[in-house]
């Protein structure tokens, strides 16, 4: 495989702990929990009240030529406001060639907003039976539905936006989403396909339709009477993830292209592995496999010995089965070598941001290896998870980290473990 | 040492036939079928011709159970690509599974799999909005909880990868037309790059209802048949200059791609090999409104370099060409300005007058209806063409049945959010 070497120059982030990469960084080492009741529709009688949200988040005008503005919606607008924070703290623009600048996106299930649903079936006749949705939402004469709900379309934007011509591309394994679109854009760049990508994700389930669909097979934490301690994850008495939104994206750019141009860079890219569990569709392997493939491919790729990698940001989703059997998959590569890495879940504070999980968690590890700072794990009390982890809990902790990894496990089998390391 | 990739299976189910031999026989054969979508009482459809993929058993997948959690475009692919990798002579144990990988280029999730909800959201509305509360109540006992799985889009991806047992790399693209070809080429550069030695790549469409057909009308995408007093066969006129629009169609395509040393190993059936690929993109969307695609010219121009001087051995150029006025000019734009002088009068093809606007399988049909072309050196009519705009005469768009010379294909595509992929592919002999 080409030689390439490729390094992180710029980040943006929009989440429920801030509408900014430093903001949301920030109150992430305070151990803040971005927890609270839902605000976006009445939900109190739900089987779960609250939710992770973004909160005081205006997209600036003419982020989008006034063409694209009906193709947004929530997900897209932080995806958007996440990509101008990153093009701006990378400086990127007008340095490279049309052609030679990508982009990679996780996205989410594109779905109809409950609220448009419900204007386009206002004042209709009960009696007249159950009606036929398509045949309303084709009424209302709306061209834009499929475009705006489109998983492909914030590419479409993001690329429109910077006139990138290189490889465009969009992908959805569920929670594995944008580990893999930052996967894959690192790969690009390897291979030549491209000389920077503007790679992340931006998801939203703090809307109605995608929230019940987790409610429904009981994936939500019930902590209803204390949000800010539900998402604890490794933690013995978790009992589901905590719904979260937001977007981050990042720009990828190939090594010596960057130093040529003198940009600031976060860290190097420098190990991926993607795997595919092959077992069931939400339940994962009892023995980790699929995991423990996925890290140990990152590790060989990356070419670090074990003892190298200093933290892992942990999929950690809060979840009795993901949890454990995660941190078994860590035992497996690390432990029975002797290695204790710190491992925390930023999901504690800020949720499960689906789609863009993936995205914002490498995000983090970057900042680690920036800042020298390891984010904690909230709410750990009590694990149940082997107490031959070192689990960063509920404290940020200080120690120069020279390599992360950020690993991300998606319904449907995909997993993702991304390293990234200090540029010396 | 560099990894040659061949395609060792194959196969495609739509409207016009399921498995790539009868697809193959309708192509020759010129005969679509396309069906008029059935609106409600009182409501005219304007798009309403669509391709309906039927007479897919479902019987044969390997675990029944998946049909109460999966949908049908989902359901569909599965069985193709069960189907391809059968043709392969591939089946769980025979390669190793972690370097056995997975390619889908997936159709998004559909208004119809929202269904489900729908008594719920309509026994929710208050006023104009739908109450919160009360939808909230009743959620776990009115709707059923798979519905959340159905609404998965990687679906394919898993359910086939547990019929198989592949657990090497792995992805689900989303990007419109371009996405089944965006799978293959990720599998060509995986095999390449020595990340896998077989991949299962391939795309599906979903369920053409008359939310997406209206849509498409008034986006100026599809053909407005409302006023067209033709038959339905007759309607879709790729590339020709009095073209009304596309045709939505139901259909699933996946091939197997495999390292060539690994399938003469097993000794695998050889349909063909893919010498390069390539992904490029239009910045934003594709009736953006240019003259030529930057994205189709970049990816044109990459999959026809591959250490050879492969332009001079082009035999047939299997386009887009999906009949929208728009889609269509752009891709003859381009190509006018991209290849070289002596390679205008490559027969240029398009299988879309017989397959419909096939989505995100597009491109993989046209792949293995290209090598099915190289290998019996004569590729059919495009039916309902009969010429051009005069700016497009140099090209050789194929209105008669022709001979092909010996020689390479380059399969493209393009997609509504742009991007764009190119593929050359030959056969042995």
């Amino acid at each position: 495989m080409n030689q390439r070497r490729v390094v992180i120059t710029g980040m943006g982030i929009v989440s429920p702990l801030g509408n900014s990469r430093e903001q949301t960084w920030s109150n992430l080492l305070k151990g803040q929990s971005a927890a609270g009741p839902i605000s976006q529709f009445p939900a109190q009688s739900w089987p779960t009240t609250f939710a992770c949200e973004v909160r005081n988040f205006k997209l600036p005008t003419n982020s989008v030529c006034a063409e694209h503005r009906s193709l947004l919606n929530r997900p897209t607008e932080f995806g958007v406001a996440a990509a101008l924070e990153a093009m701006e703290d990378s400086g990127i623009q007008n340095t490279v060639e049309e052609s030679d600048l990508g982009v990679c996106i996780g996205a989410g299930i594109g779905a109809i907003g409950p609220h448009k649903l419900a204007n386009l079936l206002a004042g209709m006749e009960l009696d007249e039976g159950l009606p036929d949705l398509p045949r309303r939402l084709a009424q209302s004469e709306d061209n834009h539905i499929v475009l705006q709900n489109h998983p492909g379309t914030l590419a479409a934007l993001l690329s429109a936006r910077w006139n990138a011509c290189g490889p465009v591309t969009t992908i959805h394994t569920a929670c594995a989403s944008s580990g893999q679109s930052i996967g894959h854009a690192y790969l690009q760049i390897r291979r030549g396909d491209a000389t920077a990508v503007l790679a992340g994700g931006a998801d939203s389930l703090a809307g109605e339709l995608l929230l019940a669909g987790f409610c429904l097979i009981g994936a939500l934490s019930k902590r209803n009477d204390d949000p800010k301690r539900a998402s604890r994850p490794f933690d013995r008495e978790r009992d589901g993830f905590v719904a979260s939104e937001g977007a981050a994206m990042m720009i990828l750019e190939e090594r010596e292209h960057a130093l040529k141009r003198g940009a600031k860079i976060y860290a190097e890219v420098c190990g991926y592995g993607e795997t595919e569990s092959a077992y069931r569709i939400t339940d994962l392997p009892p023995n980790g496999r699929g995991i423990v493939e996925a890290i140990n491919n990152a590790v060989r790729e990356s070419g670090l010995g074990l003892d190298d990698i200093h933290y892992i940001n942990a999929h950690g989703t809060s979840t009795e089965l993901n949890d454990r059997i995660e941190s078994l998959a860590i035992r497996r590569v690390f432990g029975s070598r002797g290695h204790k890495p710190m491992v925390s879940s930023t999901k504690s504070e800020i949720g499960h941001l689906i789609s863009a999980a993936g995205a914002i968690e490498a995000a983090f590890c970057a900042l680690t290896i920036r800042d020298g700072k390891v984010p904690p794990s909230i709410n750990l009390e009590n694990s149940d998870c082997g107490e031959d982890i070192d689990f960063v809990a509920n404290s940020m902790r200080e120690f120069p980290v020279h390599a992360a990894m950020s690993n991300s496990i998606g319904f449907g089998g995909t997993n993702t473990s991304i390293i990234v390391k200090r540029v010396e | 040492m560099k990894r040659n990739v061949v395609i060792t299976g194959g196969s495609i189910f739509s409207p016009v036939g399921i498995g790539l031999a009868a697809n193959v026989q309708s192509w020759f054969q010129g005969r679509s079928a396309f069906t008029e979508l059935k609106p409600e009482v009182g409501r005219k459809v304007i798009g309403r011709y669509v391709g309906l993929c039927s007479g897919v058993d479902l019987n044969r997948l390997p675990d029944r159970k998946v049909q109460k959690v999966v949908s049908r475009k989902d359901l569909h692919a599965l069985a193709c690509a069960l189907d391809a990798a059968q043709n392969a002579n591939i089946s769980s144990g025979l390669v190793d599974p972690e370097r056995f990988g997975m390619f889908v280029g997936a159709a998004s999730t559909q208004v119809s799999d929202l269904s489900p909800y729908l008594p719920l959201v309509i026994d929710s509305i208050e006023g104009r909005k739908i109450s919160g509360d009360s939808f909230g109540s009743k959620l776990m006992s009115t709707v059923n909880p798979m519905v959340m799985l159905q609404t998965l889009m990687n679906n394919t991806l898993c359910y086939a990868s547990i019929a198989l047992d592949i657990r090497g790399v792995n992805t689900n693209f989303m990007d419109f037309q371009s996405a089944g070809m965006r799978a293959v080429h990720e599998a060509f550069q995986s095999i390449r790059n020595n990340s896998a030695d077989v991949v299962l790549a391939g795309g599906m469409s979903g369920i053409p209802d008359d939310f997406h057909s209206d849509a498409g009308v008034r986006m100026g995408y599809l053909a407005d048949t409302s006023n067209i007093n033709q038959s339905p066969e007759k309607i879709l006129k790729p590339y020709d200059h009095k073209r009304v629009g596309t045709i939505l169609s139901e259909t699933s395509a996946f091939v197997i791609l495999e390292e060539e040393s690994h399938a003469r190993k097993r000794n695998a059936p050889i349909l063909g090999r893919i010498f390069q690929s390539s992904i490029a993109s239009d910045p934003g969307f594709a009736m953006s409104g240019e003259v030529h695609s930057r994205g189709l010219k970049a990816s044109l121009r990459k999959a026809l370099r591959d250490g050879e001087n492969n332009e001079n051995k082009l035999a047939l150029l299997m386009g887009y060409g999906n009949g929208s006025q728009t889609s269509d000019r752009i891709e003859l734009s381009t190509y006018v300005d991209t290849l070289a002088q002596d390679s205008l009068s490559t027969p240029l093809h398009t299988c879309k007058a017989v397959f419909g606007e096939s989505g995100e399988a597009g491109g993989v049909v046209g792949l293995l209806l290209a090598l099915e072309a190289l290998k019996q050196k004569t590729i059919p009519a495009i039916p309902n063409f009969e010429s051009t705009e005069s700016e497009f005469s140099n090209l050789n768009i194929n209105s008669r049945p022709t001979n092909l010379q010996s020689g390479r294909a380059l399969v493209t595509t393009r997609s509504f959010n742009g991007v764009c992929c190119a593929v050359s592919a030959g056969v042995d002999g």
